[in-house]
């Protein structure tokens, strides 16, 4: 109400002073012309302010985005480059394979770096120049010959070279939400033919003009209205460049306008060629599902898998098409469509003297030649580039990774990514036949592993789930774990003066009241009480009544208290049931566990990122090897000994790698909902989990669903039989002792031996490490013949142990 | 006290430029990672480290002995040449050198020993415990690296303020030179 009073006052306040600056006006009437001259003066002047502050707006607006572009990159991902020395397990295969990973191509002469040849068992490559995470390698040819799967000579320019390393592939980056992904490229990594070719097919006369070329539109109205449909645009590079940086298609006289001036400005600003270089590294060539690929760095990865500098003629060509429309001309979709642009673009660039006749023929012979038509670019590590992500977050947060053009060197192996992936789609193509279930409705079996390197932690391969992409079943899937908890129970005890691997326990049925007033009586899986076993047996033969009597006699918080020290940030259950794996664990945390026990008694986080550095080069985080005494050396020896007879005589036997000296752990949960195996060679842990995402049962236990997936991928290269990490000589105080598998009594080979059925059985002999002061008693009728000079030693019996008979 | 901590701190860098000596005489020639010729030329007093860390037979299809004395010469040559950094004081690039290394053979301790000694002479004490611990599990007793991998303990423990842990060490090691 009182606003509307007050409107009107100053209406009529108006109102009065028009009428008396036209009375002013009469009494003084100046000329029609010299009234006329001021309204056009104000308005100019008005206009003019207006104008310029509109410009000033744009100006601002334009040179901020433009200095913000130029050099704003996501972080881009490496994987770990491939170390070429002599004796390096590599076949020719292996090297071609890896080359190829990295776009090299197979040419008769090498003239250009990313070029390799084969004569016989020699190799020859001519290798690229890369900034590695220790400095840059200049390109240099290498020349490598073979032996079998071993890499035998190696030289570098002729000299021989005791290692070379090849440059790693990109495993991505990480790009903003809103999808845009590059690779900014300097001005000399440009192909020439690029550069010019862009002016000759898009903006003739860029060279010359100011941001706009008024004839170059004039020309595109002629073209297209004699064609009948747009052929040519008028849009100079520099207007495409601002059209690229605000991604604004709506068809407006003020759009076109800002973009204008933005033009005019932006040429006034800054060099030609900073233009050019902007608009090579800014322009839209391709989606990729959420990712936008943007310049032609990261084009030429995604069309062809190489880098620019290497592409040919036909190839430029390609981009050169793309860039009107790339959904329009996308080559895997429209391949003729494509096919006949880029021929007609091959023909400018003869006429306008970029290429001789000959190299047009030959392109325009070219097929489109594209990387894999599945995965263009190259292959994406989903699963990884989370843990990655995860492990940088703390200190890189999201906007630095998107736009601050960070190089992140990883452990990720792409050839063991490769054989993971593979060895768990045919284990379970294989388990789906001879095990087939509904319960998982329209969902298939799932899979999550990690490979990790058993002594540093480094993680090699991470498996998220069977599809590309998708649910991170390897970070998020926390399930119970089942009997893989078993190995914690057992270290716990074996750590304790009164255990010993051949120590008796109980396996006997127990019943636990439960705070929900229910009672616990589990039971094994056998539903059969073995009685009185040796330690080794219950951890080999997975007792869980054994496990849980010799867990209640430790008592559970000390077995709690235990796991959190060999796995850090672990939420655990403090009741009874623990002992049997009622904690959830995803497959990372299971190999941080197991990776105790891999390594001879040393806990490291699994790690996935082992530098950052910044657009320069320079290094901005290392994140060093980190290893921590968890275990002590005897008592790591001894359930590692523990897990080796799990694989030859105790759930694992089914394995075929069961006797060639890995040692490894089943895991079931209840219902056969989860089915788990952890297992580890020398060199490599593997852990691996099978279920279904809605947890309806499987069918499986450990050995017959995850324990197949290890077996196809730790079977896929040479296994490196376990050694003694023990200190022998040094410790001192362990001795190997043979006794009954079945009684733990002292025994030798030929004893027999009466079973719970009252059979005359054969001893089933096991050897291992047992403090040097236990003295076992000995099976009845059992004579003892072992012979203390060749027993005594740890690391000679194992020796033997593991050399072939 | 002071002295004779320093006295063997220096025995133990000693040791451990014999032992990259003796390394590096196993190397012929290189591309990228030249030996240092200085060092190459010195007679090497210590014999060839044993760490063949595959020396235990396998049953799998390939056996390649001449192999792996080749692998160590690669691993060998970038802990030669992370030495060289070392005694120029170029710490974070010899750890970088001793990192790579360890990526190609992870159970070779000496490289683990090297590491624990580097973390050591920048300050980095319970790290250079628990590397110099990891050296130590996992070389032989024959090994010259494990001498040194508890006299890198002795002289992380002298750090950490316990002297007579660290008397008690060294008069076990140091007197073990074969």
């Amino acid at each position: 109400m009182a606003v509307r009073k007050l409107a009107k006052k100053k209406k009529a306040t108006k109102k009065k002073t028009a009428r008396a600056s036209t009375r002013k006006a009469a009494k003084k009437s100046p000329s029609l012309l010299w009234r006329l001259f001021k309204v056009i003066f104000v308005s100019g002047i008005l206009g003019c302010v207006v104008v310029a502050g509109y410009l000033f707006h744009l100006d601002r607006t334009i040179t901020k985005t433009f200095e913000g572009r130029r050099w704003s990159a996501p972080a881009q991902v490496y994987a770990q480059p491939l170390e070429l020395f002599t004796g390096v397990a590599l076949s020719q295969a292996d090297l071609v394979h890896e080359l190829e990973r990295v776009g090299y191509q197979r040419r008769s002469t090498l003239n250009v770096p990313g070029t390799f040849n084969i004569t016989g068992n020699r190799l020859r490559a001519y290798l690229r120049g890369f900034a590695f995470m220790d400095g840059y390698r200049d390109a240099l040819r290498i020349e490598a010959s073979f032996a079998g799967s071993t890499l035998t000579v190696l030289t570098a320019d002729g000299e021989p070279a005791v290692i070379v390393q090849l440059e790693p592939p990109s495993i991505g980056s990480f790009f903003p939400s809103h999808g845009e992904d590059r690779v900014i490229l300097p001005p000399e990594q440009v192909p020439t033919l690029l550069r010019e070719g862009l002016k000759l097919v898009e903006d003739k006369s860029f060279d010359k003009h100011f941001g706009f070329d008024l004839r170059g539109i004039l020309r595109a109205i002629w073209v297209n209205l004699r064609a009948g449909e747009k052929q040519q645009g008028g849009s100079t590079l520099t207007q495409q460049l601002v059209k690229s940086y605000f991604l604004d298609n709506s068809r407006t006289y003020q759009r076109k306008l800002r973009e204008l001036g933005m033009a005019i400005i932006l040429e006034a600003r800054f060099e030609k060629a900073d233009l050019l270089n902007a608009y090579i590294n800014e322009i839209y060539l391709a989606q990729d599902g959420v990712r936008a690929v943007h310049g032609f760095g990261l084009g030429a990865q995604f069309y062809f898998n190489k880098p620019l500098a290497e592409l040919d003629t036909h190839e430029i060509a390609l981009l050169l098409t793309v860039i009107r429309g790339p959904s329009f001309y996308n080559p895997w979709r429209h391949p003729e469509r494509v096919r006949e642009r880029r021929d007609r673009i091959i023909t400018t660039l003869l006429d306008g003297g970029l290429i001789d006749s000959n190299d047009a023929t030959q392109s325009a012979h070219k097929p489109l030649a594209l990387a894999g038509t599945t995965r263009p670019g190259g292959a994406y590590y989903p699963a990884f580039m989370d843990l990655v992500r995860e492990q940088l977050n703390s200190s890189y947060p999201k906007k630095a990774l998107a736009s601050e053009g960070l190089r992140i060197f990883t452990t990720l192996k792409p050839a063991f990514q490769e054989r993971l992936q593979n060895s768990a789609n045919r284990a379970l193509a294989q388990i789906e036949v001879q095990k087939p279930t509904t319960a998982g409705g329209d969902a298939p079996l799932q899979v999550a592993a990690v490979v990790t390197q058993s002594q540093t932690g480094d993680v090699l391969a991470l498996l998220g789930g069977r599809g590309r992409g998708g649910y991170n079943r390897a970070l998020k899937a926390s399930r119970p774990i089942g009997s893989l908890i078993k190995p914690a129970v057992y270290l716990t005890a074996l750590e304790r003066p009164d255990f010993h691997l051949a120590s008796q326990i109980q396996d006997t049925q127990v019943s636990l009241p439960q705070p929900n007033g229910k009672t616990w009586t589990p039971n094994n899986f056998d539903e059969k009480n073995h009685g009185s076993v040796p330690l080794i047996r219950g951890l080999a033969d997975s007792l869980n009544l054994a496990t849980v009597q010799l867990g209640l006699q430790i008592g559970v918080p000390e077995i709690t208290a235990r796991l959190g020290e060999l796995v850090t940030n672990l939420r655990t259950n403090p009741y009874p049931s623990m002992l049997l794996g009622a904690v959830n664990m995803n497959v990372l945390q299971v190999g941080e566990l197991y990776g105790n026990f891999a390594s001879g008694g040393f806990h490291s986080s699994p790690k996935a990122v082992i530098a950052v550095l910044d657009e320069t080069n320079t290094p901005l985080s290392r994140y060093p090897l980190q290893t921590r005494q968890s275990v002590s050396s005897d008592s790591v020896a001894q359930l590692t000994e523990g897990m080796l007879v799990a694989m030859q005589r105790g759930t694992g036997r089914s394995s075929p790698l069961a006797q060639r000296g890995v040692a490894g752990k089943t895991g079931t949960s209840n219902d056969f909902r989860d089915s788990w195996f952890a297992g580890f060679d020398a060199a490599t842990l593997a852990v691996v989990w099978v279920g279904f995402d809605n947890n309806a049962p499987t069918g499986l236990t450990g050995a017959s669903g995850a324990l197949r997936v290890w077996d196809a991928f730790m079977g896929s290269t040479p296994i490196f039989p376990l050694q003694p990490t023990i200190a022998n000589g040094e410790a001192g105080g362990m001795q190997t002792q043979s006794f009954d598998f079945n009684t733990g009594l002292r025994a030798s080979g030929g004893c027999s031996r009466i079973n719970m059925e009252g059979d005359l059985v054969p001893v089933e002999l096991v050897s291992v490490p047992l403090p040097s002061e236990v003295d076992l008693p000995r099976l009845p009728g059992c004579a003892d013949n072992v012979k203390p000079g060749n027993e005594g030693k740890l690391g000679d019996r194992l020796r033997r142990w593991f050399s072939p008979d | 006290m002071s002295n004779s901590h320093k006295s063997n701190q220096t025995l133990g860098t000693l040791l451990l430029l014999a032992l990259c000596c003796g390394t590096l005489a196993g190397c012929t020639g290189t591309a990228y990672i030249p030996p240092s010729t200085e060092s190459a030329g010195e007679p090497a007093s210590e014999p060839e480290i044993n760490t063949d860390p595959e020396g235990v037979k396998t049953e799998s299809d390939v056996v390649e002995p001449p192999a792996n004395a080749a692998r160590n010469n690669a691993a060998g040559t970038l802990l030669a040449q992370s030495e060289t950094l070392r005694q120029s004081g170029q710490l974070p690039q010899a750890v970088a050198l001793v990192e790579r290394a360890i990526r190609l053979e992870p159970r070779r301790g000496d490289l683990w020993v090297q590491l624990g000694r580097l973390r050591f002479e920048s300050g980095e004490l319970a790290r250079a415990e628990q590397y110099a611990r990891k050296g130590i599990a996992l070389t032989r007793s024959a090994e010259p690296a494990r001498r040194l991998g508890w006299l890198l303990l002795a002289d992380v423990s002298e750090a950490q303020g316990d002297a007579p842990g660290a008397q008690q060490i060294r008069s076990r090691w140091l007197n073990d030179l074969g």
